[in-house]
């Protein structure tokens, strides 16, 4: 979906001044009925800027306005379209002693800069000589049920509003016979195509003229067969996000509700770490800071944001969840503009600006305060006892317009987070020590090109590296994970509309990591995912180590093919993806002495067809099914020769779903999607009380959800924006086949997110969010045994995830306002969360002797203000 | 007394860093309110593969002491599962388990060490099947332990677990580091109370003896008053040396592979029939070198006699512990 930005005004009646009446008592105000819009001046629109102009109105006794002057100015451009716009205006006259009278009023049109998602279509394009490539002037271009434009001088052409869907485009003109393709417009998507022609030879007679060939480019979207996109603009408004665009993933269809502090992207009962994150195909290797309060890439760098759970194509790999791509905006036409915005956490900075005609470059950036606001309300070491996030990330690209239709952009962005807790003790047994760092840097080059046969190519290499480290101290016991990576990552692609009926799409997804990975203490910490723990429990005093260094490499060329058939209303995506994968380790034994370490070097070749079909029988209603197998390598760690196992291979899984969409986004649109995946060789602890060496882990564990989701939706329009999720799933996992099946940890029954935003009017924008979520699986903890030789109490288990934490309650309201500085827009908001005050258990907790159970519960009601300008 | 919940881990760090209410709880596990098995001292505190041990439990109740009969000893030879973090395998807990050898019943019991104990329990591994590699060795603990377990049951249906440390060689280390091991290492000796004293508030220090057979209460109180108690133990030189205080002691480093010197933490865990600790375990790190700990308690607020246990925990799974009276008038 495009944000666009367009121009709204809305009025308010001051006090009215009667007209010159010796008695002028005012029996009845004088009610506009004839409302007229002024134009938003194109220089300020562009240039993002919003005004205020009072206006002095001489209404007459029929209620036409007679006069009309400005009394605050806001700059000419304003001036005159509100002075235009207020003369015709309309009024049920003003009543003085009960009789029609002229009167005099003071009249506020405010120009208010606001997102809308359009309701219509863009198309536009150039006409092309097939043969010389020349562009073609004054050829007709009408599109089905819509107007009719000429080509200009260079032989482009533009339909600003057409009506989406699939519709026809006729050209004509004089030397060409009519001929006609096919597009299919998406709502505010702007559709590019380039028709090559070949017009009439005057000189050949009439007889001998060839039919004519058309070539078009390709359409530029590629719709997942389930996805949800969310513009930025409706999701810095959505409660409980501050304003965070990103953070409103947490709340569509198919994402589970995180655990506080966790910023886990649970997507269809899959692990976290099996969901993929990409920054216009640059991956990333996750979305949000440490505990999720915020994301890693600045709000007003992004245009859009889009949630595929399952089901996606060829063009992706290497993950068996979900998809998140973060799409970037384009930058603006011209001038120079920004933002700065703080809040409770964290401020950040964005700024904009156009060097040349063809560069122009962006910087942003954030950086958390919290720990440093502390000390101003409290004396307390409260980081001694509560960890305090605190992270850091800036954004820097450039880009160039190096040719029509051909632009390149060097970017890079850094990350970084800490989270430190020290729990102090008279116990020297119970003295605990943490850190959690993570860090990540990533440069990208993006070369996008609209080739002269009408084809698409975009490459984007891209380098960084990745960092996390995990150091525990539990009284004697060390805890540490480090895991250091490097990232080079290569995307290349071509698309081409090969005729009005097949788009293909080929490419090459490359990507070599190479991590060191250094872990000491327990096998049983930190704990797996599907093994029983409790929440604060000590780990095992048995302690190892080792390190090594493992690379994972693989190249995927693929092919999709999109198949229109029956006059669009079916379209058949086929794809294939074909990756051969090279993985090593240093290490295939843990080590011994001064015995050499042996490596380990290991090709596969995995084959993942994926298939997606769209069928339209109607406008508004479309059935949809998609398939595909997916793979991926295992976590760097769990290749340790000590703790994991290095023969460990690839991880895979397979989607299947199948749903509806009905209806219209910007009125109402519903989608249901029933969803089904299974995944094998995952990585799972060794059943055998002893295991072999080398083989804690074993790629026997077998996994399964099945669930759907429904959406219903209201695009953000002229006041109002919504949406209610509602997601049912059960995510399973075994050790292995045969084994009995137990809920996975991140299992959540239901999910249901309800979201809306109401602008009300004079820049104050409310919202609310509700949310319900099952509460994640837990082992209950039956009973327990003393430990004589410690004299701490250990737990015996019940059955594996057969309890659950409650159920997550929450209710959030968010209030903004909007006031106009100047050419600036100042955006000020309280976010509030949990208005209830509803004590959500979060997590379940023991007594010493595990006699006694009880819950640590959520954040309470929580207020953050905060402010963003903008210019 | 009120127990703080916060025990947290290596990745539940961040459930608690915005949680706004972590739970107490009351139970007070350091006041004896019925049969209950205090601390078990294994001598020798460690015993190499094929060594006899005796296992000597402090079995007491409201009444100071209880009946150690129905208290049933076994050594499980099962080994814990590696993804489990409890110190004994679970099934190790059911009487019917035939990787059980029963030791007998009462407070004190004997047995030896299996001789393939460290193929077990420690880092020596089985010979491997044909065609497969051989089996995962059990990793030592930070002190660079193994551990023989014991399952105990008493009153019942109570379980517990002890210990018996396993005198076990080093293993994935080079020879040279394995000799000076072997030469240098000295067995863990369990710790002694050699004193408790009561801490007057201005410094001065009341001498507790220890329970004797007819003696009369070492330490007389008013109901209600909170007094100050010190526990000590021996000093120990600074080199490994046989010592039961808090030991200086070899251990292979699990990242660099090669020898240094530790030093026992002390714990320090408080029981009593009647009144309330301030702290139920306070203790002393490796790094610290002092040799005695204090806690406060407040005696009940109705007259009698009040049984009192220190049991001294160190780092090597060592145990040793002191019995005492209190008279509240």
């Amino acid at each position: 979906m495009t944000a666009l930005v367009s121009a709204r005004s809305a009025s308010a009646q001051l006090a009215a001044v009667p007209n010159g009446s010796s008695t002028p008592k005012l029996t009845r105000a004088p009610t506009l009925v004839h409302f007229v819009e002024a134009p938003y001046p194109a220089s300020e629109k562009a240039a993002g800027h919003a005004a205020t102009v009072v206006l002095e109105l001489a209404i007459d006794a029929t209620g036409a306005v007679t006069q009309a002057r400005v009394t605050q100015s806001a700059g000419s451009a304003f001036d005159a379209a509100a002075e235009q716009a207020a003369r015709q205006f309309v009024f049920d006259p003003a009543q003085i002693d009960g009789k029609p009278a002229p009167i005099r009023i003071l009249y506020r049109y405010e120009f208010v800069l606001r997102a809308a998602v359009p309701t219509t279509a863009e198309l536009t394009g150039q006409v092309r000589d097939a043969r010389t490539k020349k562009p073609l002037a004054s050829v007709r271009v009408a599109i089905q049920g819509g107007p009719t434009v000429t080509t200009d001088a260079e032989g482009r052409f533009r339909f600003e509003a057409a009506e989406p869907g699939q519709r026809t485009i006729t050209l004509s003109g004089d030397r060409l016979t009519d001929v006609q393709t096919t597009e299919v417009l998406e709502v505010g998507r702007r559709t590019t195509v380039t028709y090559d022609v070949e017009p009439q030879d005057e000189s050949v007679p009439a007889d001998e003229k060839d039919d004519l060939e058309i070539v078009v480019a390709p359409p530029a979207v590629q719709k997942q067969v389930v996805s949800t996109i969310v513009s930025a603009d409706e999701a810095r408004t959505v409660p409980g996000t501050q304003g965070d665009v990103l953070k409103v993933v947490e709340n569509l269809p198919g994402v589970a509700r995180p655990a506080i502090g966790s910023g886990q992207l649970v997507v269809w009962g899959a692990a976290p770490e099996d969901t993929r994150v990409f920054l216009d195909g640059v991956p990333l290797p996750s979305l949000y800071h440490q505990g999720g309060f915020r994301s890693v890439i600045h709000s007003d760098m992004v245009e859009s944001v889009e949630l595929v759970p399952g089901g996606w194509g060829a063009e992706y790999g290497r993950g068996n969840g979900g998809l998140v791509g973060v799409h970037l905006r384009p930058l603006d036409p011209d001038g120079i503009h920004g933002s700065a915005s703080a809040d409770l956490l964290d401020a950040s900075a964005d700024v904009r600006a156009k060097l040349t005609d063809r560069i122009a470059v962006e910087v942003a950036g954030r950086e958390s305060y919290l720990e440093q606001l502390l000390p101003l309300f409290t004396s307390r070491n409260i980081g001694a006892y509560v960890p305090i996030p605190r992270y850091y990330d800036a954004q820097a690209r450039a880009v160039l317009h190096a040719a029509p239709g051909e632009t390149i952009e060097l970017g890079g962005l850094i990350s970084g987070d800490s989270v430190s807790d020290d729990v102090p003790s008279d116990d020297p047994t119970n003295v605990q020590t943490q850190t959690h760092t993570t860090s990540f840097q990533r440069v990208w080059l993006r070369w996008k090109k609209q080739a002269a046969d009408g084809a698409e190519v975009a490459v984007v290499p891209s380098f960084g590296f990745d960092s996390s480290s995990l150091v525990d101290q539990f009284g004697e016991v060390p805890t540490a994970l480090l895991v250091d990576s490097t990232v080079g990552s290569l995307r290349a692609s071509w698309r081409k509309q090969m005729e009005s009926w097949v788009t293909l799409s080929v490419g090459l997804d490359a990507q070599v990591t190479r991590s060191h990975f250094s872990r000491t203490g327990s096998s049983t910490s930190p704990p797996r995912a599907g093994e029983p723990y409790v929440f604060g429990q000590p780990p095992s005093d048995e302690t190892a180590h080792d390190d090594g260094t493992t690379i994972s490499a693989s190249a995927a060329p693929y092919a999709t093919a999109d198949f229109a058939l029956f006059d669009g209303r079916v379209h058949l995506v086929p794809g294939l993806r074909v990756e051969p994968y090279l993985q090593t380790a240093s290490r295939t034994a843990p080590p011994v002495g001064d015995t050499p370490a042996v490596g380990l070097f290991e090709e596969s070749t995995v084959v993942e067809p994926r298939l997606s079909a769209r069928w339209t029988p109607v406008h508004g209603l479309t059935w949809k099914v998609g398939w595909g197998i997916y793979h991926q390598p295992p976590a760097p760690a769990d290749l340790s020769s000590v703790f994991g196992n290095p023969t460990l291979g690839l991880e895979s899984a397979q989607h299947l779903l199948w749903g509806v969409e009905a209806g219209s986004p910007d009125v109402l649109s519903f989608e249901a999607t029933a969803f089904a995946t299974s995944s094998k060789n995952l990585a799972v602890e060794s059943s055998l009380p002893s295991p072999l060496v080398a083989q804690s882990l074993v790629d026997t564990g077998i996994g399964r959800t099945r669930g759907i989701q429904v959406l219903l939706r209201k695009q953000l329009s002229k006041k109002f924006f919504g949406w209610l999720t509602y997601t049912l799933s059960r995510s399973e996992r075994a050790n292995a086949v045969g084994d009995p099946f137990s809920l996975y940890d991140y299992d959540q029954t239901h999910v249901l997110s309800a979201v809306a935003s109401y602008d009300v009017g004079a820049g104050f924008v409310v919202g609310s969010r509700f949310r319900y979520a099952t509460g994640y699986p837990r082992t209950p903890v039956t009973h327990a045994y003393y430990d004589v030789q410690t004299g701490l109490y250990e737990p015996f288990f019940g059955s594996l995830s057969s309890t659950r934490v409650p159920a997550f309650v929450q209710w959030d309201i968010r209030v903004a306002k909007t006031f106009a500085i100047g050419s600036a827009s100042l955006e000020t908001y309280l976010d509030v969360q949990n208005v209830t005050n509803r004590a959500n258990p979060e997590e379940i907790v023991y007594s010493l002797d595990y006699a006694q159970r009880r819950y640590i519960t959520g954040l309470p009601l929580l207020p953050v203000a905060g402010a963003r300008l903008t210019w | 007394m009120v127990t703080p919940v916060k025990r947290s881990m290596g990745g539940a760090l961040l459930v608690g860093a915005f949680a706004a209410c972590t739970p107490t709880f009351t139970d007070d596990t350091a006041i004896v309110s019925g049969p209950q098995l205090l601390a078990v001292q294994a001598v020798p505190a460690e015993a190499a593969p094929g060594a006899s041990f005796t296992m000597t439990a402090l079995y007491v109740g409201p009444g100071g002491t209880e009946d150690p009969s129905s208290i049933d000893w076994a050594v499980c030879l099962l080994q814990n599962p590696l993804g489990d973090p409890d110190p004994i395998a679970p099934a190790c807990f059911v009487d019917a388990s035939s990787s059980l050898s029963p030791l007998g019943d009462g407070a004190s019991v004997s047995g030896s060490v299996p001789s393939n104990a460290c193929e077990l329990f420690g880092p020596e591994s089985p010979p491997p099947q044909p065609g497969e590699p051989g089996a995962r060795p059990t990793d030592p603990d930070a002190t660079g332990g193994f551990y023989l377990p014991v399952r105990v049951k008493s009153d019942g249906d109570v379980w517990s677990a002890a210990l018996e440390r396993i005198a076990c060689q080093p293993s994935g280390v080079t020879q040279p580091v394995f000799k000076a091991f072997a030469n240098g290492y000295v067995a863990n000796q369990n710790p002694g109370v050699a004193s408790l004293a009561s801490v007057a508030s201005g410094g001065s220090t009341t001498m507790i003896a220890p329970d004797a057979p007819g003696a009369p209460p070492a330490l007389t109180v008013s109901a209600g008053e909170r007094t100050t108690l010190r526990v000590g133990w021996p000093s120990c030189p600074a080199t490994p040396a046989a010592c039961s205080g808090a030991e200086a002691y070899l251990v292979i480093d699990p990242t660099t592979k090669q020898i240094e010197t530790g030093r026992e933490s002390i714990v320090a865990s408080w029981y009593a029939t009647t009144g309330r600790f301030d702290l139920d375990r306070v203790g002393r790190e490796g790094t610290d070198t002092a040799t005695t700990v204090d806690n406060g308690w407040t005696a009940p607020s109705s007259p009698g006699r009040v049984r009192l246990w220190v049991v001294l925990r160190d780092a090597r799974g060592g145990v040793g512990w002191g019995s005492y009276t209190i008279a509240v008038e």
